[in-house]
């Protein structure tokens, strides 16, 4: 208990050092630098990153002929809302869009939570137990990542087609519910992070093997589960090849397909498909600040454990 | 405490035991299985076969062997393709994973409000749309009216650039086919630098606190933490987002194609923006080779196997 | 291991089956039954065929079209993927010129020549060439003309009217006076040294001009890789020539920088297509209304006819794999598509398709002046352009024979390589990849 009282002081003592608290009765000048310092690269980075973002949001109001000027626009006209609805009815007119909307929502929710829960098991089998052939089986699951996608699309197709999938989510989404990549993730984030006494404390306890991987260890990886979310829900939002040639009427089209059918050999309706993407991030977002809370979670958690 | 004791109470908790893991992993295996085998195999087959597409395989009239894999080893186009993959893979590669880390650690630092805003820019770049990331782009490196050269030209009134001074360029270049690797290379980079801070930066989280207490009782500066305490524990992370860095790298596609690509895949600069996967994609849907795209496939895979076990070498956790 | 096996001998039963299904059965004409076809189509033809529906289906009430559009790029990756997979075509799928030779070589869509179609009594009402791009043999039409494209150059009137240089006389005169004239109108408007004002984008558009205008292009009659033909050559040395001196600003198609030149009026000669009018109108440059014409190209020497070329066009197919009763259907729509004239008008109204049926030039909208290009007679010109362009030797590998020489060129303009280096390298790269 000593021990604990100790080390609760240090951390006060460490958070009050970061804070500057501390130095500021020793050196002001460089407490700000510091800080100055690691804010200004992330800040770069953001205007980096945020601009072709802005310029999405400016298209997405902007008539045909106002979108190829140049210097290329880079705020939003006076009559941007009137602009955003002329490209908006266009979008509607040629799309069913919130029904594509929906579709991409479905499939990558499914997705997600499926994978998250396949994926967490496999990559806890890999990492808290040794068994026959473990290796072997590791190699080859590596092994199938490195696989080249584009061939596999006419094989895919008529698998799909045996199976009497075609034009249905789940010929999207089952596929991959247990993928090498959330798996291989899943198994370094593990291995580094929940020590294999905790799980044989709960063994001796009389825990079942899935029980223990459920209630003790699932809790613990939240900040992997929630970056893992996030990029699962955004492959498979951005999944294009697979719903082009399993998705075969219009009102199955996910975002990615259906936005790009406005493309023409030269005639593409810019503005329209920029509303549809803008409107498209709301649903995005979303996701990002759900998982974020799973993440953030595992913070507060970690300082009372130390 | 495991009240059963008996004989047979143990048998079953060690059997529950030994049997679980191959439970926990069974799902990959089952659904590679059903969805991978066939897939993989009617590649393979095709690759072993000379086809249009234009009608239907007929493995004994179409079969050339190995045929395909020899013309592809001996396609200078597949060789050039090979090069830049490469060299965009080495020029991307290193800036993504410096400069993911540095953001992850700065992120790890403790400012919280601001945290959940800046790991939503990290992942900006896979909401923003591709048609809009290229437009930006080619607004950037345009010729003769891009940003770049733009930049170019007040430098070279002022006297800082043209021939003979510290930036010996002239104005207007034509970036993209100058400098193609580095332009491609430079929205790669955009684009995956958020992607691997998150990895970085769930793997820090995963690195306790009190090991960074102790190290400060004990007196080390930043330097010796970082080095000696971080990095090691940080080598899981390392290996998987590099590991998926040359996977990806590897299979670069998408990047390329909205700086140099063109109708069909059929770059309009040169080829020097053709990549291994646009090789693979142009043989397929542009110059109807089937067979010969399954066979670039698999050699593709052999490349990012070799590459992967070197990678496995220098970053595989020594207990 | 068996599995694997037992899928392998079921697709080769099914392979077979497929193959000797296709030969045997043919199809009846269309007899009035229930029945829903699917029309595949990219932008901006999707408009026009939605707009062709409610009269046909009142033509025939019994079928049940729908139009499904996708980006053009993926509307022919899915259809090469259908049609590789031998199945999950549509009913109708339109073809881009671009896709014509590769998609149609093996069987994969039906010959329209054969009953019940017998589309040979159509061909009178079509250019030669454009009948000739969708038979892969004499005997053998995989896919029926739908819109054309008339290949022409667009003159910026203004800086022409500055030199006091003609441009309705282009058409009489030679790529040698193109050239003198190119030198002209190729200068530096603002003073400050650097051109600013070129001839033409890209000297490319040079090398299309000769290159396209003939029969013969990669392939000579026979299939044989041909290019070291000597008018290759020709249109090679042009473009260069056209590079050296400067005239052309070295910036591609579609890029922003092409778009500000039409904004800009920065480009005299520009070759493209029929189409890029409307393009011009509704977005790349509606303020330079009316400043902006058309004009033929010049002949390559004296003497000779001026070149004419085709820049794009459609076909509508109907692939081998679906029922019979929906191939009866479907060829029912592309008559009412291609052969009505009402429907060829409606597609030039709403998607800028220019039509392929000749009959339809007729109509008097083809006498009108069009607004956008100051009022200019322009329909006419194409049409006179499109009577005149010339049958050329299609080849199923002429993607691949295009990516080889475009590559070569690209090298010689850019000085990488000799004008000998970079034909025979190409001529050799495409004949040792014939063979594969």
């Amino acid at each position: 208990m000593a021990v604990q009282t100790d080390s609760k002081a240090q951390a006060r003592i460490l958070s009050l050092e970061t804070k500057g608290s501390l130095k500021r009765r020793t050196n002001p000048i460089k407490a700000m630098l510091k800080i100055m310092l690691l804010y200004l690269p992330l800040i770069i980075w953001t205007l980096i990153t945020i601009y072709p973002f802005w310029y999405m949001i400016v298209v997405s109001a902007k008539s045909q002929a106002q979108i190829f000027t140049f210097p290329p626009p880079m705020s939003l006209d006076s009559d941007f809302f009137v602009q955003f609805t002329n490209n908006y009815r266009s979008l509607l007119s040629k799309i069913p869009f919130w029904q594509n909307l929906w579709n991409s929502i479905y499939i990558a929710c499914m997705s997600t939570l499926l994978s998250i829960f396949f994926c967490s098991l496999g990559g806890y089998g890999f990492a808290m137990y040794n068994f026959r052939g473990k290796n072997i089986m590791f190699s080859i699951m590596i092994f199938t990542l490195m696989i080249p996608q584009l061939i596999g699309i006419i094989p895919y197709f008529l698998l799909m087609k045996a199976f009497g999938w075609l034009n249905t989510a789940r010929a999207i989404y089952i596929p991959g519910i247990a993928n090498a990549f959330g798996i291989f993730l899943m198994k370094q984030y593990i291995e580094a992070s929940i020590p294999i006494d905790l799980v044989d404390a709960a063994r001796v306890d009389g825990a079942g093997e899935f029980s223990i991987f459920w209630k003790i260890v699932f809790p613990l990886i939240t900040p992997v589960i929630g970056s893992f979310g996030i990029m699962t829900f955004l492959g498979s939002w951005n999944n294009f090849l697979g719903p082009l040639v399993i998705m075969r009427s219009r009102e199955t089209y996910t975002i990615p397909v259906a936005l790009n059918s406005l493309r023409g050999l030269q005639n593409v309706d810019y503005g329209a498909i920029m509303v549809g993407t803008v409107i498209s991030v709301f649903p995005l977002v979303l996701v990002f600040i759900l998982m974020s809370k799973l993440i953030i979670s595992k913070m507060t958690e970690g300082a009372l454990k130390g | 405490m495991n009240t059963k004791v008996t004989s047979e109470g143990i048998n079953w908790g060690t059997f529950r035991r030994k049997a679980t893991p191959y439970v926990f992993v069974a799902p990959f295996f089952i659904s590679f299985l059903i969805f991978s085998t066939f897939p993989i195999f009617y590649s393979f087959v095709l690759s072993l076969n000379s086809w249009d597409g234009s009608r239907p395989l007929n493995y004994v009239e179409n079969f050339v062997g190995l045929n395909n894999y020899v013309n592809v080893l001996k396609d200078p186009l597949f060789w050039q393709s090979f090069v830049n993959t490469v060299a965009m893979a080495i020029i991307t590669a290193i800036p993504q994973h410096f400069l993911g880390l540095f953001f992850a650690f700065i992120l790890n630092q403790g400012f919280v409000k601001l945290k959940e805003f800046f790991k939503g820019v990290l992942f900006l770049p896979y909401i923003t749309s591709s048609i809009a990331i290229g437009l930006v782009f080619n607004v950037l490196y345009g010729n003769p009216y891009g940003l770049l050269n733009y930049a170019l030209a007040s430098l070279e009134k002022l006297g800082i650039a043209g021939p003979g001074t510290l930036i010996p360029l002239t104005s207007p270049i034509n970036w993209i086919r100058e400098f193609t690797w580095v332009a491609i290379a430079s929205l790669a980079i955009w684009r995956w630098t958020g992607w691997n801070a998150i990895i970085y930066f769930a793997g820090l989280q995963a690195i306790p606190d009190n090991l960074y207490e102790a190290a400060r009782i004990d007196g080390a500066n930043w330097a010796q933490v970082f080095f000696k305490i971080t990095l090691p524990l940080l080598r899981p992370m390392i290996l998987f987002a590099t590991t998926m860095t040359i996977i990806g790298q590897v299979q670069l596609f998408d990047d390329p194609m909205v700086i140099v690509g063109g109708v069909g895949a059929m770059p309009t600069v040169s080829n020097r923006g053709m990549t291994l996967a646009i090789y693979l994609y142009a043989n397929a849907f542009s110059w109807a080779r089937f067979g010969i795209a399954a066979a670039v496939s698999w050699i593709v895979f052999f490349i990012i196997v070799f590459l992967s076990i070197i990678n496995r070498r220098v970053f595989q956790k020594k207990d | 291991m068996r599995k694997v096996k037992f899928v392998k001998v079921l697709l080769l039963v099914l392979t077979a089956v497929l193959i000797v299904s296709t030969g045997f059965s043919v199809p009846k004409p269309y007899n009035n039954e229930k029945v829903s076809i699917q029309i595949a189509v990219f932008p901006s033809l999707d408009v026009a065929y939605n707009a062709l529906l409610p009269t046909f289906s009142k033509k025939y009430p019994n079928i049940t079209a729908e139009v499904k559009s996708l980006g053009w790029g993926d509307h022919h990756n899915n259809l090469i993927t259908v049609i590789a997979a031998g199945q999950g075509a549509p009913d109708v799928a339109v073809i881009d010129v671009n896709f014509i030779a590769q998609l149609g070589a093996g069987g994969g869509f039906e010959n329209l020549l054969k009953p019940p179609y017998e589309a040979g009594k159509y061909k009178q009402f079509f250019s030669p060439y454009k009948w000739a791009q969708a038979s892969t043999s004499p005997r053998e039409l995989i896919a029926f003309p739908v819109d054309i494209a008339p290949g022409c150059a667009y003159i910026y009137e203004p800086t022409w009217k500055k030199f006091k240089v003609d441009y309705n006389k282009i058409g009489k005169m030679t790529m040698d006076d193109l050239f003198a004239i190119g030198k002209k109108l190729t200068f530096d408007a603002n003073g400050d040294g650097k051109v600013d004002h070129w001839m033409i984008s890209h000297a490319i558009g040079i090398f299309n001009m000769i290159f396209w205008s003939a029969p013969q292009r990669y392939f000579d009659k026979d299939g044989n890789p041909a290019l070291t033909a000597p008018r290759v050559r020709t249109a090679f040395e042009w473009a260069k020539k056209f590079r050296e001196n400067g005239l052309d600003a070295n910036i591609n198609e579609w890029s922003n920088e092409w778009y500000a030149m039409f904004k800009e009026g920065t480009a005299a000669f520009v070759p493209s297509g029929a189409w890029l009018t409307g393009h011009l109108k509704n977005w790349i440059a509606p303020e330079q209304k009316g400043k902006y014409r058309i004009s033929m190209l010049p002949a390559l020497n004296k003497g000779e006819k001026p070149m004419m070329i085709s820049r794009g066009g459609s076909f509508l197919a109907i692939p081998s794999q679906i029922p019979d009763v929906n191939k009866a259907a479907a060829w029912e729509f592309i008559k009412f598509a291609c052969t009505e004239i009402e429907s060829q008008i409606i597609s030039f109204e709403k998607a800028d398709a220019f039509p392929a049926y000749m009959p339809a030039w007729e109509d008097k909208m083809f006498t009108e002046g069009v607004e956008y290009l100051g009022g200019q007679k322009a329909r006419k010109i194409w049409i006179q352009i499109a009577k005149a362009i010339p049958e050329v030797y299609v080849n199923p590998k002429d993607s691949l024979a295009e990516s080889i020489l475009n590559t070569a060129l690209f090298d010689y303009l850019d000085g990488n390589k000799t004008l000998d280096k970079a034909l025979s390298d190409a001529q050799k790269e495409l004949e040792v990849k014939m063979k594969q």
